[in-house]
């Protein structure tokens, strides 16, 4: 059998079939739905045999163009990245076969080119080991992000599509600029090229290319205040898109925030303000969605918590810190693609996105609703669900620094975990028991959003039981961030 | 045999995804499998009877070991757990059956064995991870049995998760301060660690542990969510929380005050009031307080059920009382306590669901004359109702005298008049149980009532049978306390069989004497009913009322407002509830809340970007100040 493990497929064989949708819309426009799923099954195969090579080497590095790193671009695959790069091309797996029953609206070329463009571009920002290469990825993601947030047309999502774009283009510039002043200051683009040069920069020299960075990927990573655009829009988006976003995009944002910083910006204070970042974001988030109405709302609002609360986790800067946060985007991701899969499916019967009106599906719509809870379980950190894991691991690493500010920042988490666990628990127990404003006449959700979420659900339920493998597997990463070992392993392998 | 206890703690689990399935094909194999689950589960912990076994390990989290085990205190509430959810699924087989949705109900059964699972993993569990976990579980699980009562139990039910999740992320803040500490919570080593502890610490510890433990076990001010939740659950879920589920926070207490901390800890870290720890005086006194202010909200409610919910807070407070008295009288006294209150407050909750079944009334002022149509649960209410006002020769009378011996012994007056006020306002309100549902007139569209079918009858007249047996032979369970708190520590009490011998500052207590006494004035009593002429029976309507005909429609019920002149007496201290200061803190932040995120998300993209200006400018001020802002 011929080896797959070339990092550069993960990007190379999606952006062919983009390419490939387009053209095959004016001829064979039945065929083009079902081309993500392809792409992103050639994705999942690619992966799967990457894993015991990084699993084993730690990295695996695809260089371009026939030169060596730093000159050329290359894909740098090590654990961390695996992991995320899992995460991505599962969901874009999934919900490509969601798509298929969920998106009946034209233009249905459009959509899928975007959509494969979308998941491809997000995979790109997780893969990348050049800074410059990072911020391509990182518009490519935006701009198919722009087009399918508005890809309903109506005024809702233009305007949602309209926020975002300027919002997310200004975090762009913001991006481009922070990393011109690191080119400027180093010469060099490569990201362990530029971890070591760099060391020889003071803080205050790297600080303002830093917050640039910082807020240019908080736009898109939804850290508070910069996310005001993501409640109108992940909302707006087809629901299909919207697990994409909330799943994996903002994930992805913040991933690359983990990595820079962890290479190049690894001070003391830079953590610092990271903590008060993760924890406003988490408050704010958390309390907003308590207000919702809307339910998709509630859960990009949901979303924002969530991400308050790893990259809180992050910034506590110590191994079991790093572990819970990479634990929690695990969670993250999985549950919260499922909820908005799911809640997909019920808008779609129910055709409304108030909360008061999914009374009573419970009982109409046994499958979805089975679904739904477990997610929602997972992400309020009940036990014996993932999230409660990965939640104790965040608490048990603050309070190990042991000092008063830590145990106030608990109380704070454990207080939003008492909100969460409030607006979950209300549209749980109105979807179950409460009474259906007129006799509701629903049928389960169509065959292929079934399929999806019921296989994503069943990976949940998977990895809450059976949690030690990611345990094991997300210390390693802890200590390969605690280490800095990207910057030894790369070298070793030739990736500079 | 033993079953090894990873079974004995999968069984009901198991057993509650099996009946959902098996719901799928029929109910009678969903009701079997219920049964014999919960059946099974029971009979599975008679190997464990008085044994104490090393901890097993069933995984590992973190580095951390998860452990079972188990010791004689623990087979106590493996024995309250499971009978008593045995007994409930057996009333819940004919009581449930008016329930037409088939799936609402398999999902009753499984959540019915899931909650049962959940605390026999509480109770097993060697630390304090697994402890928490299962806690978890049940919380969620008993409120899906919860708001299984229709629209009224959705709100209660959403106020007992809440305060629950608020409960149990305190504990959690505990556990994670430990784990900080100890980087394992598996007890022995929590309580190595506590042991060289600050006082400081070790006290928010407890306290942080001891509000989750409140909250499930309704010690006031955390009790708001029980009246509510008790009184609007399904009936046969109401004697699975009010007669199981709060004792989770009672054992939860006394593993942290005497598995974790130890009385000896105690004392040396803190100034003792009365010879008692002054966290453990603290605790007293809101127990005592839940005793007292309990039984005078029992004594007003018109709902059977509320009624037996208020009188569930002023029972735990003996408990709790007991519990942390710290010494081996009170402490044993509250663990019997536990299991008598477990054992008659069920009974109790299950005639009136008896009744309910019937009559389809929970209001006292509506029902009345029942006696003669189900003299069975008459005569179980009777027996349920004595053991609880504590009087012998039920069980109830001799785990109340522990506990007031033990206060005696303490000298702590106050506290003893309280205990005693709460004795004898539960006459007032058993007696309203007793007076307004089965004696007084039978209205006319109770007529056709009968007795309730013969699974039930089961289930009622088990528990029924133990408060006498209990109260005769309280040796029966001294037998495994006594084991189990010098398993913790404690120095032995002296028991046989029939009460306790005249110890040492501790008076003798032989049930036998009081039954035979009790027997003998019976017998005189009866003689002499017998000796005196007999009564002559007339008819109510044979009765000369100034010539007017006397009709159906003017019998006159005296039952509602029974202690109205009482209510007056004691209106003043109600005037102050702690649930209107939980609720302004609600809406108080629900108003700031509110109004704030609409002042920071307004919608409005101009705000937006100023947002991205003002983080812009920060930074660059940083970067101008040389990077020094602290």
């Amino acid at each position: 059998m011929v080896s797959a493990a070339h990092p550069i497929l993960l990007i190379a064989v999606p952006l062919f079939f983009v390419f490939l949708a387009v053209l095959f819309s004016s001829f064979f426009k039945g065929i083009v739905k079902y081309l993500p799923i392809i792409a992103f099954g050639i994705d999942l195969i690619v992966i799967y045999q990457l894993i015991p090579e990084v699993l084993g080497k730690g990295m695996v590095i695809s260089t371009t163009a026939g030169f060596k790193p730093p000159l050329a671009i290359d894909i740098v695959v090590d654990r961390l990245s695996l992991i995320l790069a899992g995460i991505g091309s599962v969901l874009g797996f999934l919900v490509s076969i969601y798509n298929v029953s969920y998106i009946d609206e034209e233009p249905q070329e459009r959509y899928y080119a975007l959509f494969t463009l979308l998941v491809t571009g997000i995979i790109w920002m997780i893969v990348t080991g050049d800074i410059f290469n990072l911020f391509v990825a990182f518009e490519v993601t935006s701009i198919a992000a722009f087009g399918l947030v508005g890809f309903h047309r109506d005024q809702g999502a233009v305007e949602a599509g309209f926020k975002y774009l300027v919002m997310g283009s200004i975090g762009g510039s913001l991006l481009l600029v922070g990393i011109i002043m690191l080119y400027a200051a180093t010469g060099t683009l490569n990201m362990v090229d530029l971890a070591q040069r760099s060391a020889y920069l003071t803080f205050q020299q790297k600080f303002l290319a830093y917050s640039m960075i910082f807020i240019g990927l908080g736009i898109e990573g939804a850290l508070f205040p910069l996310n005001a655009w993501l409640p109108d829009a992940h909302p707006a988006a087809p629901s299909s898109v919207s697990a994409i976003l909330s799943g994996i995009m903002t994930t992805a944002a913040i991933y690359a925030l983990y990595r820079l910083t962890n290479l190049m910006f690894d001070y003391k204070e830079i953590y610092t303000i990271m903590l008060f970042f993760g924890l406003l974001t988490l408050i704010f988030g958390e309390v907003s969605a308590y207000f919702q109405q809307d339910i998709k709302r509630m859960l990009a609002y949901s979303t924002i918590g969530q991400t308050g609360l790893f990259f809180f986790a992050f910034a506590l800067d110590s191994t079991n810190g790093f572990q819970g946060s990479i634990m929690q985007i695990i969670n993250h991701s999985v549950s919260k693609a499922l909820l908005f899969l799911v809640t997909g499916g019920m808008i779609l019967r129910i055709g409304s996105r108030k909360i008061e009106d999914f009374a009573g599906l419970g009982r109409k719509m046994k499958f979805s609703s089975f679904f739904l809870a477990i997610g929602a379980f997972s992400l309020m950190g009940l036990p014996p669900f993932f999230g409660f894991w990965s939640k104790l691991k965040i608490i048990f690493a603050a309070l190990q620094q042991q000092n008063f500010l830590m145990i106030a920042s608990v109380v704070i988490i454990l207080l939003m975990s008492v909100v969460e666990g409030a607006y979950f628990f209300k549209l749980l127990q109105n979807m179950y028991f409460g009474k259906p404003s007129e006799d509701l006449q629903v049928k389960e959700a169509p065959a292929g959003i079934l399929i999806s979420f019921t296989i994503l659900g069943l990976i949940l339920i998977f990895i809450s039981l059976y949690p030690t493998p990611i345990i094991n597997l997300t210390h390693h990463v802890a200590n390969d961030l605690m280490s800095k070992s990207y910057i030894n392993i790369a070298l070793k392998l030739g990736g500079l | 045999m033993n079953a090894s206890l990873e079974l004995l703690l999968a069984t009901p689990f198991i057993g509650g995804l099996l009946a959902f399935i098996g719901g799928k094909i029929h109910r009678w194999i969903r009701n079997l499998i219920a049964i014999v689950f919960s059946f099974a589960t029971a009979f599975e912990i008679i190997g464990y009877y008085n044994v104490s076994t090393k901890g097993i390990v069933w995984g590992k989290l973190f580095g951390s070991d998860l452990i079972l085990q188990t010791n004689p205190i623990t087979w106590l509430f493996l024995f309250i757990v499971t009978s008593a959810s045995f007994l409930i699924v057996l009333f819940s087989i004919d009581d449930m059956r008016k329930e037409e949705d088939e799936l609402k109900l398999d999902a009753y059964y499984m959540y019915l064995l899931f909650v049962e699972g959940a605390m026999v993993g509480i109770v097993l569990a060697g630390d304090l991870i697994t402890f928490f976990m299962f806690w978890e579980i049940m919380s969620w699980t008993s409120y899906f049995l919860i708001i299984h009562g229709g629209k009224r139990s959705m709100a209660a039910g959403y106020k007992y998760i809440i305060m629950s999740v608020i409960g149990a992320y305190a504990m959690f803040l505990a556990m994670a301060m430990l784990y900080a500490k100890a980087h394992s919570l598996v007890y022995a080593d929590v309580a190595n660690v506590l042991l060289h502890s600050s006082p400081t610490f070790v006290i928010w510890t407890v306290v942080l542990l001891a509000i989750g433990f409140f909250v499930k076990a309704a010690v006031m001010p955390l009790h708001t969510w029980l009246p509510d939740a008790h009184s609007e659950a399904p009936s046969p879920v109401s004697p699975l929380l009010s007669g199981v589920l709060i004792k989770m926070g009672a054992y939860g207490l006394f593993i942290v005050l005497y598995g974790l901390v130890s009385v000896k800890l105690a004392s040396s870290l803190m100034p003792s009031v009365f010879s008692t720890p002054i966290l453990l005086y603290i605790i007293q006194w809101l127990a005592a307080l839940s005793i007292v202010l309990a039984t005078f909200l029992a004594i007003m409610q018109e709902d059977a059920k509320r009624l037996l919910a208020y009188s569930s807070i002023s029972q735990i407070g003996y408990v709790v009382l007991g519990i942390a008295t710290g010494t081996s009288l009170g402490v044993a006294g509250g663990l019997f306590h536990a299991l008598n209150h477990a054992i008659f407050k069920g009974l109790l909750f299950l005639v009136v669901g008896a009744v309910i079944y019937r009559t389809g009334t929970r209001n006292l002022s509506e029902l009345g004359g029942l006696i003669r149509k189900m003299p069975f649960s008459f005569v179980a209410l009777l027996l349920g109702i004595i053991a609880l006002a504590g009087v012998p020769p039920l069980n109830g009378f001799v785990s109340k005298w522990m506990i007031y011996e033990a206060l005696l012994q303490k000298k702590e007056v106050f506290l003893l008049i309280m205990a005693f006020v709460g004795s004898t306002g539960a006459f007032l309100y058993v007696y309203r149980l007793v007076h307004s549902i089965f004696l007084g007139q039978l209205p006319k569209k109770y007529e056709n009532v009968k007795d309730v079918p013969i699974l039930m009858q089961i289930a009622i007249w088990v528990l029924a049978l133990l408060t006498i047996v209990l109260g005769v032979m309280p040796g029966l369970a001294m037998n495994v306390i006594v084991k189990g708190m010098v398993f913790f520590g404690f120095k032995p009490i002296a028991y046989n069989l029939f009460g306790f011998p005249q110890g040492t500052a501790m008076g003798a207590l032989v049930t036998v004497n009081i039954v035979s006494i009790l027997a003998i004035a019976f017998v005189a009593m009866w003689i002499l009913f017998l000796l005196f002429p007999k009564s002559r029976k007339v008819s109510q309507y044979d009765n000369y009322a100034s010539g007017q005909i006397v009709t159906e429609d003017l019998k006159y019920n005296y039952s509602y407002g029974f202690y109205m002149s009482f209510g007056r007496v004691i209106k003043p201290i109600f005037k102050w509830s702690i649930e209107k200061v939980y609720n302004y803190w609600v809406e108080a932040v629900k108003v700031f809340g509110d109004y704030y995120m609409r002042r920071i998300y307004t919608g409005n993209l101009e705000t937006y970007n100023a947002y991205i200006v003002i983080i812009v400018t920060l930074a660059a001020a940083f970067v101008l100040l040389g990077g020094k802002v602290w």
